[in-house]
């Protein structure tokens, strides 16, 4: 898995590649950057899955615990671009009814700007 | 004079913002410019009808003006429908100096019938244009602005008392009823003031108003005396307001009637009484300027509101029980005197504390309804006690009687409304966010969902583990049609499948399959029995020794292995694998051994589940586990954790799981650890405390644990804000200037935190939350619940931190803090 960040709106975009699972886990976990950005004040997390061909219960759990460390600081994570594939799997395992999921990143955008 | 000296001028005597310095001192000036001219006219009406008509004039007096004040009530809310408060103010005060003149011109020439005609006047002036300065404060003002400035601007009132008090005791027997030109002369300059006042506050940023109107004080644009009416009546919290108010009123009339009664006794000569009056209120006022500057707010700020709600109806019961005694004018002076300066300084104080959380609209008309007509109407009430009482010819004993009776009523109504004052400030601040678990609980089975994941995973991987996790998923109630579908998809199927040909698959189901051939629980039973066989165990077990002895290649087996343990017996010979299989080396096979030992919840697990949680590939899943063994990992886990040597990861780790279990066992654990002098676990064992005691409330925090922490925390916080201020603004300072900040914020929400553990939860994190967050409007009524609900002994340390204040000024309260916090 990799993962590059950039800003936008205040925003912080994670740019997600490849798997996010156990197996492909580095040294760094993604809950720990996300854990980075609010710890440097920056509440409003936006997670592009565009490029990510498979998620396991491990990279669930992270992107959960993700959403956990957000919202205990009043904060926003929010996913867009995820395949249909996964999204189906959110959809079966109700993930879509905690997480705010976008079709495309503009949207996505403009979503935190009205809160 | 420039802005910056009147600033520093300024805040000599007032606790005042940089920018309030023009608007306040307009205020000031608008309150001076009415009660000035006010003390004149007042002074001119009790000389004048006593001196015509006697005491016996003073029941119909307040009776006629309770009953005209109630028609100038519905004629001003048809009036404040129309036009602007500029306007409605502008035009009162136009009209007062109108119909003043008339009086001026007409008393030399006509009967004493004038005089009866001036008092009714003189007392809707006071009502009309006292309600538009205090509905001008607060339309300028939030809450606890508002607050802060109102000594001030009270004391500008209180000094245009005194002012007009000695210009009617030095030209009252020069120039009499002259002296009303003086009064409308200050009316004309109090215009301009007005006109200045609402210019400035124009050119003010937006004035933020409270998110939504609240369900208590619903909103609307209809503004007139019955809409008031209704709006007031629709309140408890307002009809609270407006009992104490017509209670106050009926003693503070009844008060009015002995003094002025004992005046007319005493004194004979009508320019000597009107001289009297002047000198009196002039003394009276100045005794209420100094009561006001020097002890108001800090009363309010030393004892609250609670307390000091109940000071006047103490006082006036003694001065009361004085005067039933021995009816003497010196006695009226000083109950009246009191009572006076009482009103004019702390009760006025309290009573525009006691609005605040009212939103604007509402108190606008709210302010109109209480305190002109009900203001007014209690007087009425009063007037005819007083005329049955004097037609009995019963004297001014049986009156104080009558005020004592009132005073009882004033006690038990302050009493309501002051806890009923803290829950209506509750209720206007509201939750900003849930936490992030409660938020994910509500909604998800996180355990299922991964098992779902696991199971699609499961079929690219081997046929047993795909069987073992469908076993699993059979478990759950409430197995969806979808899962079951998504579970049955072939492997490659799933890899390229869309919503559309999902759903609409005719792939071999495993699952329909299974639920066709088999009863659930009997497949259960059936694979329980098995497991159980001797046999089974001494077969599985060779399997199992040959499994472990290979190394990574075997990765796919020993994750099979460690799966099918958890369906096991807890004392079954296979059991005892599992333990290695925790500490293999493959974060995959670990994971389902973890699992595996949270099913079999042996004891003997658990140092090596804590083992696992440093490694962040199974951290999660080792806290679940630990998790589900519930309190009798309980005892472990303390001993770990309070282990210094111990890795400090895996320590955080066991707080984390602590704050799972809510137990009294866990508290007290984690409270030793909170009171021990050094420990690097502070943040994450008041982060599991603060979890804990959303759970379960009625689990009890030891105080003395919890107070003595947040002391040390507030002085942590107070030396690195002054560390940082005083900190160079060099580049090279720059990564411990984020460092410094961070750690104040922590700082911050940590204290916030511990207060929660002894005080309301609920309200702690409402106030936290509109603090860090919320409008100008919400954080003020943060601030204000805090100032409630805080006990004095927490609360001089903790609202310093929260009220916003100049840097200079912080650091100088912060270093006073220092000095002053308990060790």
């Amino acid at each position: 898995m990799e993962i590059d960040l950039r800003k936008k709106d205040n925003i912080v975009i994670f740019d997600i590649k490849g798997e996010i699972r156990r197996s492909d886990m580095g040294n760094v976990s993604l809950h720990h950057i996300v854990k980075e950005q609010l710890d440097s004040d920056n509440s409003r997390i936006l997670l592009n899955l565009k490029k990510v061909e498979f998620i396991d219960s491990f990279g669930v759990g992270e992107i959960l615990a993700s959403f956990i460390s957000t919202q205990d600081i009043g904060g926003k994570l929010k996913l867009t671009q995820i395949s249909k594939k996964l999204h189906v799997v959110f959809e079966i395992t109700m993930l879509t009814k905690v997480f705010e999921i976008f079709k495309d990143e503009n949207s996505a955008l403009e979503s935190f700007s009205k809160e | 004079m420039p802005e910056n000296k009147l600033y520093s001028l300024l805040t000599r005597v007032v606790n005042i913002r940089k920018g309030e310095e023009t608007i306040t001192l307009l205020l000031f000036s608008y309150f001076f410019l009415i009660t000035a001219p006010y003390t004149i006219i007042k002074a001119l009406r009790n000389s004048e009808l006593l001196d015509a008509y006697g005491e016996k004039a003073l029941p119909p007096a307040y009776l006629l003006t309770a009953i005209l004040t109630g028609f100038v009530v519905v004629l001003h809310s048809k009036f404040q429908v129309r036009i602007s408060k500029q306007l409605l103010i502008i035009s009162s005060m136009i009209f007062f100096i109108l119909t003043g003149m008339l009086f001026w011109l007409f008393f030399p020439s006509t009967g004493d019938w004038l005089r009866l005609v001036y008092w009714p006047w003189a007392n809707i002036l006071v009502v009309v244009l006292m309600t538009h300065f205090w509905i001008t404060v607060n339309e300028i003002f939030n809450p606890r602005e508002a607050r802060r400035l109102i000594g001030f601007f009270g004391s500008g009132g209180l000094l245009g008392g005194v002012f007009g008090g000695l210009l009617v005791k030095l030209l009252a027997e020069v120039i009499s009823t002259h002296l009303l030109l003086f009064a409308f002369g200050m009316f004309i300059a109090c215009i301009f003031v007005i006109r200045a006042i609402f210019s400035y506050a124009e050119k003010l940023p937006q004035y933020d108003k409270p998110e939504k109107p609240k369900k208590e004080f619903p909103n609307t644009h209809k503004v007139g005396f019955i809409d008031s009416y209704h709006s007031v009546r629709k309140s408890q919290y307002l009809v609270l307001i407006a009992l104490v108010v017509t209670v106050s009123m009926i003693v503070s009339t009844s008060i009015d009637f002995q003094f002025n009664a004992l005046v007319n006794d005493t004194i004979k000569a009508k320019d000597n009484m009107t001289a009297f009056y002047g000198l009196f209120y002039s003394l009276l006022m100045l005794f209420a300027f100094f009561l006001q500057l020097l002890m108001t707010s800090n009363l309010i700020k030393r004892f609250g509101i609670k307390i000091t709600l109940f000071l006047s109806p103490l006082i006036l019961f003694i001065g009361s029980i004085g005067i039933a005694a021995a009816p003497l004018l010196g006695m009226a002076i000083f109950l009246k005197g009191s009572e006076k300066s009482l009103s004019l300084s702390l009760n006025q104080s309290i009573r525009e504390i006691l609005y605040i959380p009212v939103p604007p609209e509402l108190k606008f008309k709210a302010k109109v309804f209480i305190d002109m007509f009900l203001n007014r109407f209690a007087k009425g009430i009063c007037a005819i006690l007083l005329l049955i009482l004097t037609y009995f010819d019963l004297g001014i004993s049986y009156i104080s009687i009558l005020s004592i009776v009132f005073l009882g009523i004033w006690v038990m109504l302050n009493l309501k409304i002051s806890l009923e004052y803290v829950s209506i400030l509750k209720e206007n601040i509201k939750i900003k966010w849930v936490s992030g678990d409660k938020a994910v609980s509500d909604k998800l089975d996180i355990d299922y969902t991964k098992l779902v994941f696991d199971t699609l995973e499961s079929k690219n991987q081997s046929s047993v583990l795909y069987a073992l996790h469908v076993f699993d998923l059979l478990q759950h109630e409430n197995l969806s049609p979808e899962v079951k579908q998504v579970i049955s998809q072939k492997s490659d199927t799933l890899k390229a499948f869309s919503i559309g040909d999902m759903f609409g698959a005719e792939g071999t189901s495993v699952i329909s399959e299974f639920e066709e051939d088999f009863d659930k629980e009997v497949l259960k039973t059936d694979i329980n029995e098995i497991m159980s066989l001797d046999a089974y165990q001494k077969v599985m077990k060779i399997h199992a020794d040959k499994v472990l002895e290979k190394s990574k290649e075997a990765e796919i087996e020993k994750m099979e292995l460690a799966k099918a343990i958890g369906l096991m017996d807890p004392d079954s010979p296979m059991a005892d694998k599992l333990e290695t299989l925790i500490n293999d080396d493959s974060p995959e096979v670990a994971r389902y051994a973890i699992e595996s030992a949270a099913k079999l919840k042996q004891e003997k697990f658990i140092p090596a589940l804590i083992h696992r949680l440093g490694n962040p590939l199974t951290r999660g899943d080792a806290i679940s586990a630990l998790n589900k063994f519930g309190p009798t990992a309980i005892a472990t886990m303390g001993k770990f954790m309070g282990d210094s040597k111990k890795d400090l990861k895996k320590r955080k780790a066991v707080v984390e799981v602590l704050a799972n279990i809510h137990s009294k066992e866990t508290v007290d654990i984690l409270l030793n650890e909170l009171d021990k002098r050094r420990s690097d676990l502070v943040t994450e064992v008041i982060n599991s405390l603060d979890k804990i005691r959303s759970e379960k409330p009625n689990i009890h925090f030891r105080t003395r644990v919890v107070k003595r922490k947040t002391f040390l925390l507030i002085k942590k916080y107070c030396r690195i804000f002054i560390e940082l201020q005083e900190l160079s603004p060099a580049k090279k300072n720059k990564e411990l200037r984020e460092k410094m900040r961070k750690e104040l914020s922590i700082s911050f929400i940590n204290i916030f935190k511990l207060l929660g553990l002894h005080y309301p939860h609920v309200d702690i994190v409402k106030a936290y939350q509109n603090i860090k967050t919320g409008t100008k409007h919400s954080i003020a009524y943060a601030i204000e619940l805090l100032d409630n609900i805080l006990k004095k002994d927490i609360r001089d340390f903790v609202l310093p931190l929260i009220e916003e204040h100049s840097q200079p000024y912080k650091i100088k309260k912060f270093h006073q803090l220092l000095k002053t916090l308990p060790k």
